[in-house]
C-alpha cells in the first residue's frame, strides 16, 4: 500500500535549481493577478450564470472571489515549499505521493482540455455575430452544439472546433506567445469590460432586477441546481489563473506580507469589475432572455440596446483576448500529460520531443483533436459546470496537503505560510466543497466517470512504469 | 577596439552554428573571453495555472546542457577561452539585457533568425530586439 504513496527524492529536483531574484511588490503582484484573473469566463459564462442565479449572479461571484481567496493562500504555501519552479503535479509528487499526484494531474488535464473547449465555444458565439455583422451567415446548425439553446436546432459547433485546431498547430510548431502580447490582450479585455459597462449602463431598468434572488441561495428548477450558489460553482472559472500570484513566493519581497495583499487586492478588483458587469448585464436585460445567448452572453445586451457599433467592437475584443487564452489552455495541457508521461505515469507517446520544433508534438495534437470534438459536440450548459469541477478537487487536495503537513512535516522549508492555520485550509476546504455541492449531479457522475478512468490507467499502466517503481531500469 | 567578452546565442540551428563558428574565431583573434549562451525560452506570457509549464522547461534545461557541451568542446578545441550557460528565462531579455550586464559583453554575436509571419506576429524576431536593445555591439551573422 505504501508504494501508492511514494514520493519523489526532491534533493534530485533541487540540483538543477537556479534561485529566483526577488523583486515583486504588492502592486506587481497585484497587477500579476489581475492579468491572468480577467480572462474570458466573464465573456462566455455570465449567461449561464444569470440562468442559474438571475440578478443575484452578482452575488455569487462575492463567494466565488471568497473561495479563490482562501485557496490562493493555501496554494501559496504549497507551492513555496518547493524551492524550484514545478508544477501543482510535482509539487504533489514530492509532499503527498503518488497516487495523489496522478489524481492532481488527472484533475488538471480534464481542466485544461475543457476550459480549453468552453473558451472556444464562446469565440464561436461572438465570431459567428461578428460575421453576421459583415452579412455573412453560417447555417445555425453548424454554429453549436446539439442541445444548446431550447427549441433551436444544432448539431455541431464548427468555429470552435475549427479554432482548436488551428491552435493546436500553432503551438504545435513550437510557436508561443510573449508576455508583451499577453499584457496587451488583457488591457483590451479591460478596456472592452470597461466601454461595455460605460455604455450600456444607462439602459438600467430597475425592474429588471426584481425578483433579485429567484431562486435563493440553493434550489432545484425543471431538474438543474439553481441560485446563488450554483451560480458561484460556475462563475468560479472567471476567477482561474489567481494562483499565478499565490506561485511568486520565491520572487516577493517579503512574501508572508506581501503575497495575501496581492492575492486579496487584485481578487477584489476584478470582483468589483465583474460585480458591476454582472448587474448591468441583468439590469438591461431581463435573466431568461440570456438562454437565446447562451454562447456570447454579452451580445444579449447589446442587441437590446442597438449598439450594433459596439457589439462589434466586443466582439472583436472578446475574439482577439480568447484566442490567446486558448493558446496558453492548450500549451498547459499538452505539458502537464509531458509531465505525467515522463514520469511513466502515461505512456511514452505523450511525453516524446519533437527534434525540430522542440514540442511533445504528437501529445500536442492528441489532446487538441479531442479538446476539438470537445469544443464542437459538448455544449456550454455541461461545459460551464465540468470545467470547474477538476480546479475544485485540485484545490482541496491542496488544502488538506497543507493542513496535514503542518503536523506531519511542521520544520520543512516554506517560502511562505498561510495565515490562520488551520482555519485557513479548513474554510478552504468547506468553499471548494460547496461550490462543487453547487453542481448538478450529472456532473459529478461525469466527473467520477472521468476519475475512475484515470484509476484504471494508474492501477493498469502508470503504477507498473511508474520511474519510481523499484522494477524501473530506465535511462534518465 | 578589441572585443573583451563576447557572447554567442545557440539554439541548435544551422543559423546559430554559423554564428558559433564565427565567434570562435572572433575570440580567437581578439583573445576575448567566449560566453556561449543557450536560453531555454520560458515567456510568462504562457504562464498557466498550477504551473503545469514549468516541468517541461527544467527537463528542456538538461537536455540542452548536454547539447551545449559538444559547443563547448569544439570551441575549446580550436582553442578559445570559452565557457558554457544554459539559462530558462525571456530569450529577448537575456541575451539583450541580463547576461551582458552580469558578465561585462562587449559583443554580441547572433545568427539571423528565419521567422514565419505567425512568430513574426506573435513573438517578433529575437534577433531584432536584441539588435535593437542590447547596449553592446551586435554581430548578425547571415
Amino acid at each position: 500500500m505504501t508504494s501508492l504513496l511514494r514520493k519523489k527524492d526532491i534533493n534530485a529536483l533541487i540540483s538543477h535549481a537556479s534561485p529566483l531574484k526577488r523583486t515583486l511588490r504588492t502592486w506587481d503582484l497585484t497587477f500579476l493577478g489581475i492579468g491572468a484573473i480577467i480572462g474570458t469566463g466573464i465573456f462566455v459564462l455570465t449567461g449561464k450564470g444569470a440562468l442559474t442565479a438571475g440578478p443575484a449572479l452578482s452575488i455569487s461571484f462575492l463567494i466565488a472571489a471568497l473561495c479563490c481567496g482562501f485557496a490562493g493562500l493555501c496554494y501559496a504555501e504549497f507551492a513555496s515549499m518547493a524551492p524550484i519552479a514545478g508544477s501543482a503535479y510535482t509539487y504533489s509528487y514530492i509532499a503527498f505521493g503518488e497516487i495523489i499526484a496522478f489524481i492532481i494531474g488527472w484533475d488538471l488535464i480534464l481542466e485544461y482540455a475543457l476550459s480549453a473547449a468552453t473558451v472556444a465555444v464562446g469565440w464561436s458565439g461572438y465570431f459567428v455575430n461578428l460575421l453576421d455583422n459583415f452579412g455573412i451567415h453560417i447555417p445555425t446548425a453548424l454554429t453549436a452544439a446539439a442541445g444548446t439553446t431550447p427549441g433551436v436546432t444544432s448539431y455541431f459547433n464548427l468555429p470552435a472546433f475549427l479554432v482548436v485546431l488551428i491552435i493546436t498547430w500553432v503551438i504545435s510548431m513550437g510557436i508561443t506567445q510573449t508576455k508583451r502580447v499577453n499584457d496587451t490582450m488583457v488591457i483590451v479585455k479591460l478596456l472592452v469590460i470597461i466601454l461595455f459597462i460605460a455604455c450600456t449602463v444607462w439602459f438600467i431598468k430597475p425592474q429588471n432586477w426584481h425578483p433579485f434572488s429567484p431562486y435563493g441561495w440553493y434550489s432545484h428548477h425543471n431538474g438543474t441546481a439553481t441560485g446563488i450558489i450554483p451560480g458561484a460553482s460556475i462563475v468560479f472559472f472567471s476567477f482561474i489563473g489567481f494562483d499565478s500570484v499565490s506561485s511568486s513566493a520565491e520572487e516577493t519581497i517579503n512574501p508572508s506580507k506581501t503575497l495575501p495583499r496581492g492575492i486579496l487586492l487584485s481578487l477584489i478588483i476584478s470582483t468589483i469589475l465583474y460585480f458591476c458587469m454582472t448587474l448591468t448585464m441583468t439590469g438591461v436585460v431581463r435573466y431568461p432572455v440570456f438562454r437565446k445567448y447562451i454562447n456570447a452572453p454579452v451580445l444579449a445586451v447589446l442587441a437590446k440596446t442597438g449598439q450594433s457599433w459596439l457589439s462589434i467592437i466586443v466582439s472583436i475584443g472578446a475574439i482577439l483576448g480568447m484566442t490567446t487564452v486558448i493558446l496558453v489552455q492548450l500549451y498547459g495541457q499538452s505539458r502537464i500529460s509531458y509531465s505525467m508521461s515522463r514520469d511513466g505515469l502515461f505512456p511514452k507517446f505523450f511525453g516524446q520531443v519533437d527534434e525540430k520544433h522542440q514540442t511533445p508534438f504528437k501529445g500536442t495534437w492528441f489532446f487538441g483533436i479531442i479538446t476539438s470534438l470537445g469544443a464542437g459536440l459538448i455544449n456550454l450548459n455541461i461545459l460551464s459546470e465540468l470545467v470547474n469541477i477538476g480546479t475544485l478537487t485540485a484545490f482541496i487536495l491542496v488544502s488538506a496537503g497543507i493542513l496535514i503537513m503542518r503536523y506531519t512535516q511542521p520544520d520543512l522549508h516554506r517560502g511562505f505560510k498561510a495565515p490562520g492555520v488551520p482555519f485557513t485550509p479548513i474554510i478552504s476546504i468547506i468553499f471548494c466543497l460547496t461550490l462543487v455541492a453547487g453542481l448538478n449531479w450529472e456532473t459529478w457522475v461525469r466527473f467520477f466517470v472521468w476519475l475512475a478512468l484515470g484509476m484504471a490507467l494508474y492501477f493498469g499502466y502508470g503504477r507498473r512504469h511508474s520511474h519510481l517503481n523499484p522494477n524501473y531500469k530506465g535511462a534518465d | 577596439m578589441a572585443y573583451k567578452n563576447i557572447l554567442v546565442g545557440i539554439d541548435g540551428s544551422k543559423r546559430a552554428e554559423r554564428a558559433f563558428e564565427t565567434a570562435v574565431d572572433l575570440a580567437k583573434v581578439f583573445s576575448a573571453k567566449l560566453y556561449l549562451v543557450w536560453v531555454v525560452n520560458r515567456d510568462r506570457g504562457m504562464d498557466s495555472s498550477f504551473g503545469v509549464n514549468e516541468d517541461f522547461y527544467q527537463d528542456f534545461a538538461k537536455r540542452t546542457k548536454k547539447q551545449l557541451q559538444i559547443y563547448l568542446k569544439k570551441a575549446q578545441d580550436k582553442g578559445a577561452d570559452a565557457s558554457a550557460t544554459v539559462i530558462i528565462g525571456s530569450i529577448k531579455t537575456v541575451l539583450a539585457y541580463d547576461f551582458p550586464d552580469q558578465h561585462d559583453i562587449d559583443l554580441i554575436v547572433l545568427g539571423s533568425t528565419g521567422i514565419n509571419a505567425v512568430e513574426k506576429m506573435l513573438q517578433g524576431s529575437h534577433t531584432d530586439y536584441v539588435v535593437r536593445h542590447a547596449k553592446a555591439d551586435v554581430l548578425v551573422v547571415k
